[in-house]
């Protein structure tokens, strides 16, 4: 998706400080609920599908800057709670290349662990009643919408994005700083920056959101095919035998 | 994601760096990280980013890779810096400072310290399955790399992939992943069967003797002491 990797410095030290822990105690219980003997068996998939997630971010989508993490998909194929420790690692290992910030690593692994926790319990929720590629697109939606509200409230209420106006993201205008004799408050306020979309100009949240539904739509359908591929050629690895485990 | 080249950068370097032990290394970059998170003065933390490159150049690694890589923490802080630049020049130096500092830093440690290093020391606090996952993911990355990398490349010949066609982007490369998954699931499959067959119970044996410490070390550790003394201090230079 096209999700914020927080860099470092940007938040506060103790919300990335609770982020770790948080983030820690979520991948220890994880672990220490599930059966040993099983989850041993499920390492090389996890790694596989850590490796995979690592690979497709470097997949260039052509002229739309962004990549896509598949952490929904993670969540279908591993389970919720596993899906949520392949983020984990796969967060740790981009942290320390640079690719979101190392202190705000646990922000970044609950935000985007979120995607694998909504979007794999969604889709075994959903696929029942709707079928595996219908729920595959609804879940990864879900997830990813999810997260993405979820990271623009954490912004908002650390004072990093100004959620009245959507400035911080993609907001490009300043506001004049009141002086104190008042001559400052009389500059007139650049406009916003524009962003524009197929001839439409947008700014502000607008710019923002649509940037956001451009990147959620793109990452449900292509998680949505994937799905749908794996139908046609190994359905028993979307619908594999009920483990209450996973 | 130059994940070969910086491991390959880390495994086969001589620098004094490179022969000090994960413990001095990981120690130096705590220090270091402490001394970027924790300024808050453009100037004390342009300095710090110099000294960041001197020990990179020291350490003697590529920069192609290294410049790359940190495009990411560059372009997100510069996003985040939109709103500080408004306020001053300097408010928003500071973040794009702080996000490629730090990113610098980590970088440092990756190029001067191979991967399953780090895991190693790391075993020491974290869960057996957790390492283990680390240490496959590892693995499995320089596995499919190849094998993705040779994937594309057909695709591309293939007139699969187009800059301006996002709908054929998209479709092409949900079948790419679709199989790199596939095969990958049915190999690790395959590898747990061929790591149990060694004896695999859990825990990769790992450990190194890390309270064995050299002159690399040394270096390493006055280095660390001087960056955070000056730190704390904040120098002075003129």
């Amino acid at each position: 998706m096209s999700h914020v990797h927080l860099p470092d410095g940007v938040v506060p030290a103790i919300w990335w400080a609770a982020g770790y822990l948080i983030s820690l105690i979520v991948v220890f219980a994880v672990l220490k609920r599930l059966n040993m003997e099983k989850v041993r068996g499920k390492i090389p998939e996890m790694a596989m599908m850590a490796a995979v997630m690592l690979i497709t971010m470097s997949v260039p989508l052509g002229f739309i800057p962004f990549h896509m993490n598949f952490a929904a998909l993670a969540g279908m194929l591993m389970g919720p709670g596993l899906g949520f420790v392949v983020v984990f690692v796969v967060n740790f290992i981009l942290a320390l290349l640079g690719h979101g910030g190392i202190t705000v690593m646990g922000l970044n692994t609950l935000i985007i662990g979120v995607e694998a926790l909504v979007g794999g319990a969604a889709f075994r929720l959903l696929r029942g009643k709707f079928g595996s590629v219908p729920s595959a697109i609804i879940s990864t939606a879900v997830a990813l919408l999810l997260s993405t509200a979820l990271m623009i409230l954490f912004l908002s209420s650390i004072g990093v994005v100004d959620i009245q106006s959507g400035g911080g993201i993609l907001h490009g205008g300043y506001h004049a700083e009141d002086g104190v004799d008042g001559h400052e408050a009389e500059k007139p306020h650049r406009h916003d920056t524009e962003y524009i979309f197929g001839g439409v100009a947008l700014a502000g949240w607008a710019a923002v959101m649509a940037v956001l539904f451009l990147g959620i739509i793109l990452e449900s359908v292509v998680t949505a095919l994937v799905v749908s591929f794996f139908m046609k050629v190994r359905p028993d690895i979307i619908n594999p035998v009920p483990d209450k485990d996973r | 994601m130059h994940l070969a080249a910086i491991d390959q950068m880390a495994s086969s370097g001589t620098s004094v760096f490179h022969r000090a032990g994960v413990p001095s290394k990981l120690l130096m970059m705590l220090c270091l990280l402490g001394a970027v998170i924790g300024s808050s003065d453009v100037l004390a933390l342009g300095v710090l980013m110099v000294i960041l490159l001197i020990l990179h150049l020291m350490a003697r690694v590529r920069f192609k890779e290294i410049v790359h890589l940190l495009f990411y923490p560059v372009f997100f802080s510069l996003l985040f810096a939109l709103l500080k630049f408004q306020e001053s020049w300097a408010s928003g130096l500071l973040v794009v400072f702080k996000g490629t500092g730090a990113a610098l830093v980590t970088l440092f440690l990756l190029a001067t310290t191979p991967w399953v290093e780090i895991f190693a020391f790391l075993s020491a606090y974290l869960p057996g399955l957790l390492v283990d996952i680390f240490l496959f993911t590892y693995r499995s990355f320089f596995i499919l790399i190849d094998q993705v990398d040779s994937l594309l490349r057909s695709i591309k010949m293939k007139g699969g992939y187009h800059p301006f066609s996002l709908a054929m982007n998209l479709k092409n490369m949900a079948a790419a992943v679709g199989l790199i998954l596939l095969h990958s699931f049915e190999m690790s499959e395959r590898m747990y069967k061929i790591y149990l067959l060694r004896g695999y119970d859990g825990g990769i044996p790992i450990t190194r003797r890390w309270w064995k410490l050299g002159y690399p070390d040394g270096v390493v550790i006055i280095l660390s002491a001087f960056i955070v003394v000056g730190a704390v201090i904040r120098w002075r230079l003129w």
